[in-house]
Order: C-alpha cells, then sequence, then structure tokens
C-alpha cells in the first residue's frame, strides 16, 4: 500500500515537473519572442498552450485519484494539495505566456517602442521566479521559496515603473500609442506570472513547514 | 606482538604442544620422585637392619637378665654416637635400655606395633609419632632369640626429619632436571609456532589491505612450503589486481578526459532515470551542475522536457531516439539535436540510457542563411527588373509619349540598371572574398591614403546630406599588407552607411589609429543607431534592419557583409558598438606589417 503510494507519488511529481519545464519554457519563449520581436516564436507559444492545458488535466485527475484510493496523510495529503495547487497556478502561467505571445505577435508588426532598462530587469527577475520558485518546490527548499516570496516586490516596483515610461512614451510620440499600449498589456502579463511564481512558492513553504504563508507578502 | 599472543591459531597450534611437554614431563617426574623416595626408605630400613642385628649381638646378653646400668650406658653411648636411637625390650615388652631415654620412665612396649610384628613374622616396621623424641619416626624391631625361644626384642628408630631432608633432595634434583629440559621445549614449541602464526597473520593483513582497496606491501615469506607458496600466489594476485585497477583507471580517466573534451553533451542516467554522468558540455547547455545533479533523477535537476522524454522513451521503446529541441535565449535559439541510445547490461536488459546533445544552432543558422539568401537575392534582382520591365513596356506601348516623360523612363531605366549593377559588382566582391585570400592581392600599403580618399570622394555626399564628416589620421604611415581594392571597399562602405544613417545635422568622425601593433579604424555616427538584439545579424547579407528605410535610401544590403569579409579575409575583425537613438561605432581592427611596426614592438616580437 505505502510503496504503491510512494510509486504514484514520484509518478506525480514527475509529472508536475514536467508541467513546470512546459511552463517555463513556454515563458522564456514568450518573452524572448516579446524581446526579439520574432512573430514564429510567438505562434509557438500559442500553439502549445493545448498540450499545457491537456497535462494540467491529466495531473489533477491523477491527484485526486490517489487522494480517492490511498487517503494519505499529514505530509503526503500536503504534498498532493500542494501539486494540486501548483498545477493551477502554472496552467495560469501559460496562459499567460499564451498573452504575452499574442502581444508579442501584434508588435512584431508595430513600430518598436524604445525600451526602458528597467524591462530587462523586470524580464530577468520574473525568470528568475520562475526558475527558483519550481527549485524550490523540487528541492524542498523554504528558503529558497521565501527569497522568491521577497523578489515579488522588485516586479511590482518595475512594473510600475514601465506605466509612467510608457505613459511618456504616449505623449511624446502619438504613433507610438498603439505600440504602447501592448508592451503595457505584455508587462502587465508579466507582473502576473510573477504574482503566480509567488503563489508556487508560497505553496511549497506551506508543504515544507506546514505554514499557511499566503498573504503575509 | 599483541595481534601474535591473541591469535587463535598460534593457541590452538601451541596448547596441545604445550600440554603434552608439561604432563610428560610431571609425570616423569612424579614417578622418579616416587621411584627415590622408596629407595631412600628402603635404604634407611636396611641401615636400622643392619644397626639392629648388630645391637641385636650386643644386647643378647643382658636380655633376660636384670637390669644392668653398665649395659645402660653402653646403649645410650652408641646412640649418641650413630645419631641413631636404640630400645632393648625384654620378651615380656619391658624396657630394659633406650639410647634416648630412662627405661624405667618408659612404658611397657608389649603393644607397639613394630613389636608385635617382629614376635610375629621375625621383623617389624612402623612409622608414627613418637613422643619420646616428639617427631615422626620409623621404627624396626627384631626379636632377640635364645635356643629358639624368644629372649627380647631390638628396636632401632630414626626421625623422619632426617627421611624428609633427603626426599626433598631427591625432589630437588628430579624437579630441576625435568624443569630445564620443559621450559626449553616450551620456548622451541612457541618459536616454531610462531613462525607459522606471524606470515598468516601478515597475509590477512594484506589480504585486508587489498580487499579495502588500499596498498598492500608485497609480503616477505621466506618458506619452501605450503605458507611460503601461499604468500607467492597472494603476492602475485596483490600485483595482478594492482594492475588491473591501474588499468581500469586508466581507461576510466580517458574516458572521462574523452567525455569532458567533448563538444557534444553527454548525460547518461540509469534504469530509474538517475543522472549517472553528465560532462562539462551538457552541463552548461543543460545549465546544471553535476556535483548537485549526480544520483538524481533527471526531471529534477533540468527543465528541458525533451531531453527526459527522449531518455525515457529510448528506454522504454529499446531504440535510438533523434529529435530536435530549440533552448530559447535572449539573443538566439540554441538548437540542439538530441540522440538518445538505451544502454543495456551484460545480460541484455536495458540498464539505463544515454543522451548525446549536439548544438545544431549554427547549422540551422547557416541553413536559413542560405535560404535567406537565395530568397532574397532573388528578390533584390527581381524588384529592379520589374521595374525596367514595366518602364521599356510602357516606352514601346506608348508611341506618342512626349519627349519629357520618355526621358525620364530613360532615366529611371538607367538608375536601376545602376542599382543592379551595383548589386552584381557587390555580389562579386563577396564571391571573390569568400573564396578566399587567392582572389586577394595582397602588397604593403598605407591605410591613410585608402581611409583619406574615400572621405574625399564622399564629402560631397555628406555636405548635401548636412552631414559634419571628419577625418583623423596619423602623422606616420599606418602600413598593412593588404589588397587595396577591397579596403578602399571596406571603408567605402563604413563611411557611406555612416553618412546614409545619419540625419542631417549629425555628425560622422572617421579616424585611424595604430596602436599595439594593430592599425584600428573607427568610424563613428550620431545617426539612428541599431538596437542591440539586431547587432549580431547586421553582418549578415542582404539583412537589414529596417528594410524600406535601407532600400529607400539605396542600399543593396551587402555593405557591412563585405566590410566583414575584407575584415577577415586580412585577419582582422569587426566590432560594432551601438544603442538606439545614440548612433554607432564601427571598430575594424587589422594587423600591420611586421616590419612597419614601431621599433618597440618590433623586438617584442623579434623575441
Amino acid at each position: 500500500m505505502t510503496k504503491h503510494l510512494q510509486i504514484d507519488l514520484r509518478e506525480l511529481s514527475k509529472e508536475l515537473l514536467t508541467m513546470g519545464a512546459m511552463v517555463e519554457e513556454a515563458t522564456n519563449r514568450a518573452i524572448n519572442a516579446l524581446v526579439r520581436r520574432d512573430k514564429n516564436l510567438a505562434r509557438e507559444v500559442i500553439a502549445v498552450d493545448d498540450a499545457i492545458n491537456d497535462h494540467e488535466n491529466r495531473i489533477e485527475d491523477h491527484a485526486l485519484k490517489m487522494l480517492a484510493l490511498h487517503q494519505p496523510v499529514a505530509a503526503d495529503l500536503r504534498y498532493i494539495i500542494t501539486v494540486l495547487k501548483v498545477n493551477n497556478d502554472l496552467e495560469r502561467i501559460g496562459d499567460h505566456a499564451v498573452a504575452i505571445a499574442e502581444r508579442a505577435v501584434v508588435l512584431a508588426g508595430l513600430e518598436p517602442v524604445p525600451r526602458p532598462e528597467d524591462f530587462d530587469l523586470l524580464v530577468q527577475t520574473v525568470q528568475r521566479m520562475m526558475k527558483e520558485s519550481l527549485t524550490a518546490l523540487i528541492e524542498h527548499d523554504a528558503a529558497l521559496a521565501r527569497s522568491v516570496c521577497e523578489m515579488d516586490d522588485e516586479v511590482d516596483r518595475v512594473h510600475r515603473l514601465m506605466y509612467s515610461a510608457m505613459q511618456t512614451v504616449m505623449r511624446n510620440d502619438v504613433a507610438l500609442i498603439e505600440s504602447a499600449v501592448n508592451t503595457i498589456s505584455a508587462t502587465r502579463h508579466l507582473e502576473r506570472i510573477g504574482d503566480l511564481a509567488t503563489n508556487i512558492a508560497e505553496d511549497v513553504v506551506f508543504m515544507v513547514e506546514g505554514e499557511i504563508l499566503r498573504h503575509n507578502y | 606482538m599483541n595481534r601474535l599472543l591473541r591469535s587463535r591459531f598460534l593457541w590452538e597450534l601451541y596448547a596441545g604442544y604445550a600440554f603434552i611437554i608439561v604432563a610428560t614431563a610431571i609425570v616423569v617426574g612424579l614417578m622418579l620422585v616416587h621411584d627415590a623416595e622408596r629407595g631412600v626408605t628402603d635404604d634407611i630400613r636396611d641401615a636400622l637392619q643392619r644397626d639392629a642385628i648388630l645391637v641385636r649381638d650386643i644386647a643378647a646378653p643382658f636380655v633376660d637378665a636384670p637390669p644392668d646400668s653398665a649395659f645402660e650406658l653402653r646403649i645410650r653411648a652408641l646412640g649418641a654416637r650413630t645419631g641413631v636411637r636404640y630400645t632393648v625390650i625384654a620378651a615380656d615388652g619391658r624396657v630394659l635400655a633406650d639410647s634416648n631415654e630412662d627405661p624405667a620412665a618408659m612404658d611397657n612396649h608389649r603393644d607397639r606395633p613394630e613389636i608385635m610384628a617382629a614376635a610375629n613374622n621375625g621383623m617389624g616396621t612402623s612409622t608414627r609419632f613418637s613422643r619420646t623424641v616428639a617427631a615422626n619416626s620409623m621404627y624396626l624391631a627384631i626379636p632377640v632369640m635364645k635356643q629358639g625361644v624368644l629372649a627380647g626384642f631390638v628396636r632401632t628408630s630414626e626421625t623422619l626429619e632426617a627421611i624428609s631432608a633427603r626426599r626433598a633432595a631427591v625432589r630437588r634434583s628430579v624437579g630441576l632436571a625435568m624443569l630445564l629440559p620443559v621450559l626449553a621445549a616450551l620456548v622451541l614449541g612457541l618459536l616454531v609456532a610462531r613462525s607459522f602464526t606471524q606470515p598468516l597473520i601478515n597475509m590477512t593483513d594484506a589480504a585486508r589491505a587489498v580487499a579495502g582497496g588500499q596498498e598492500a606491501p608485497r609480503l616477505h615469506v621466506q618458506r619452501p612450503d605450503e605458507i611460503g607458496e601461499l604468500a607467492d600466489a597472494l603476492n602475485a594476485m596483490t600485483e595482478q589486481l594492482h594492475n588491473q585497477l591501474d588499468t581500469m583507471a586508466a581507461d576510466r580517466n580517458k574516458t572521462l578526459a574523452i567525455l569532458a573534451g567533448m563538444v557534444e553533451g553527454v548525460v547518461a542516467v540509469d534504469r530509474d532515470e538517475r543522472v549517472v554522468h553528465a560532462n562539462a558540455a551538457a552541463q552548461a547547455i543543460l545549465g546544471i551542475d553535476a556535483r548537485t545533479a549526480l544520483g538524481r533523477r533527471i526531471w529534477e535537476v533540468m527543465r528541458v522536457v525533451e531531453v527526459s522524454d527522449s531518455l525515457g522513451e529510448a528506454m522504454r521503446q529499446n531504440r535510438v531516439r533523434v529529435s530536435e529541441v530549440r533552448i530559447p535565449t535572449p539573443l538566439k535559439d540554441q538548437v540542439i539535436q538530441l540522440t538518445a541510445t538505451p544502454l543495456r547490461n551484460g545480460a541484455d536488459q536495458i540498464d539505463g540510457a544515454v543522451v548525446v546533445l549536439h548544438d545544431v544552432s549554427e547549422l540551422r543558422q547557416l541553413e536559413s542563411v542560405r535560404r535567406d539568401f537565395v530568397a532574397n537575392i532573388s528578390h533584390e534582382l527581381k524588384t529592379p527588373l520589374t521595374a525596367i520591365r514595366g518602364l521599356v513596356e510602357t516606352i514601346l506601348d506608348d508611341r506618342q509619349m512626349d519627349r519629357d516623360t520618355h526621358d525620364r523612363f530613360i532615366e529611371k531605366i538607367r538608375d536601376q540598371s545602376t542599382r543592379l549593377g551595383n548589386l552584381v559588382s557587390d555580389l562579386l566582391t563577396l564571391s571573390r572574398l569568400e573564396s578566399g585570400p587567392g582572389g586577394l592581392r595582397f602588397e604593403a600599403m598605407d591605410l591613410r591614403e585608402t581611409v583619406a580618399e574615400s572621405v574625399r570622394t564622399q564629402t560631397h555626399v555628406a555636405e548635401t546630406k548636412r552631414v559634419d564628416l571628419h577625418l583623423g589620421v596619423p602623422e606616420r604611415a599606418v602600413t598593412i599588407e593588404g589588397d587595396s581594392e577591397a579596403m578602399r571597399e571596406l571603408v567605402d562602405n563604413l563611411v557611406s552607411n555612416a553618412i546614409k544613417y545619419t540625419p542631417a545635422g549629425g555628425r560622422v568622425d572617421v579616424k585611424l589609429v595604430a596602436e599595439n601593433g594593430s592599425a584600428v579604424l573607427e568610424v563613428a555616427d550620431t545617426g539612428i543607431g541599431i538596437p542591440p538584439e539586431e547587432q549580431s545579424r547586421v553582418f549578415e547579407r542582404f539583412y537589414r534592419v529596417d528594410k524600406a528605410r535601407s532600400r529607400q535610401l539605396g542600399g543593396t544590403g551587402l555593405g557591412l557583409s563585405i566590410v566583414k569579409h575584407v575584415a577577415l579575409a586580412h585577419g582582422g575583425s569587426v566590432s560594432l558598438k551601438s544603442a538606439s537613438g545614440r548612433g554607432s561605432t564601427f571598430r575594424v581592427q587589422l594587423g600591420l606589417k611586421p616590419g612597419e611596426t614601431p621599433r618597440r614592438e618590433g623586438l617584442a616580437v623579434s623575441q
């Protein structure tokens, strides 16, 4: 019985990490498509979303079956619940990646807007949060998870800066309004990805320590 | 030595031997002592008997006479002289004389065991405690006969102290005589046992050391017997084992070195998808650290789904699986070809899998450049041709065309054919450069002249555009080994590009310097600049940052490509520093002609 549970748990971990890898890849591709104004890359991201959604359903199915079949307790129960929550967050990150890719397709056909240097910082921070929240999940590393939660403040700050930067662009050049609006939209999705990565990190802290961190950061 | 004393083998070997020696010694000793003691007792009895017979002759006349003090005195004197006690007893047991005691004070001796035995058997002995002398004594009595009738007894006795002393002397000499050989035998036995045990202990130590993977010393056991043979065999085995281990270590190091030196990444996993090896290239491509990744599941340590999928499938389907994955990076996608192969163990079961990561980004990039080139060149050739054909057809169709329009059309045809001509000559230049240095004529040339000439011819264009064109050259000649025509092409392209992309009122600086053994040409403008993500591509053929603007400005899209190829053909390099909206600086670095370098550096080179 316990051995079956262990095998199932490992299988579930693998599925979740695969999901995490797919979503991280989609996010990175979407961001690169945006930065490099690469329509083809953006379209690839949009195409892979169905696979991500299918994967989410499969993981949820598997996790629910495990709950019903094994009726796990304590750490195992917390782990499966965390998987369910992280799974959901990952799927939503995937949606945001698709949204960014859609903006990238639009932006590739428009006049480029000068990007403030802070944009690169935003991109890097969000990519790092994605990567480290998943690492924290794999390693059961609550300390790393907490550091991810702290990075979210930086993302929020840069996000606000981007707003004012784009406003300046629009005021200066009316021809760039469409580009600037799309850029803001993409930035907004990036910021949401940062929030969801924070959620994942909080779920990791819950899983490792059993303490509910939500809304403390 | 401690180990030796605790050795069970030593004691098993030695204990039986020691027991037999000691037991034999004890038994033999006891028998000898026993015999000797009996001899001592017999001797004493014989002496007592002889004395008794002598005293009987002396005493015979007195035994049936009344007590005689002279006789008494004589017995007493006799006893004092010999140290033996004599007692003369009448037939009825009265003591007539005693060498040690007053006979009147003595009991009747009729009931003494030796007397009774003498009366019955002719002689009696007894060993018992004597109150008279207060010591254990041996008594011997014989009867005194007169005409066949018992007349009395003569008794001799000696205290046992004398006997004990002699017995002790006998025991001591027997004991000593036994002890020395026993000790010698025991020591000898121990030495022999040790000579068996010590080599065994050494061999055990050596075998343990080898089993534990340590360096085992050679065993020195010089024995002609089985133990010596065993030691030789053990030595041979150790040596063999060491050689094999060395060979294996060398093989392993060689394999690791080969893996580490590979450009391709190699990741091996076991049956449970745990990482067993990841070489340096794989670590770089997948962004993993072998120190933390080893022993962990592959899907835990890296996030490229395709890698773990291909490993898993290679194992499940037992076949080689080739696929390609794109890992996006900020500048360009890394295209990795994955070849996953299942690993089989000796029993032909699947024991893991290995995946080879081959970075084919450059290959794919070249393919796409080639594809683009064909598409681009067709497009570039077709555009002016279409224009020319349209113009010519219009002229042919419209016979009544007025003179002005006709001339304007002809002029346009000339422009378009000039553009075609430029394109073709640029392509020829490129192809000449790409076919290698054979197409170039290298000769010593002063780069200052080329640069100055180029700037002079373009001053007019710059003035028309109201762009400030500045030239800075050093006073000394900057001599390089190069093809002057190609160099001219390089400088022309850079300068005309700079003027082309700099708006009116801007400034272009052309600067030539000689430093550290190389000639450096810098063309800096204050133009529109090149965004960072485009910078790596501007040297590609037909690549234009802004297609519409470039064509409008009359570029062929080959200029920078020619610059790069000329620089490379001269063993130089081109670099670009630019920011959007802040202008660009192109920097070309070429090697100076060795003989023409400043003296100090010339020395450095000759060293």
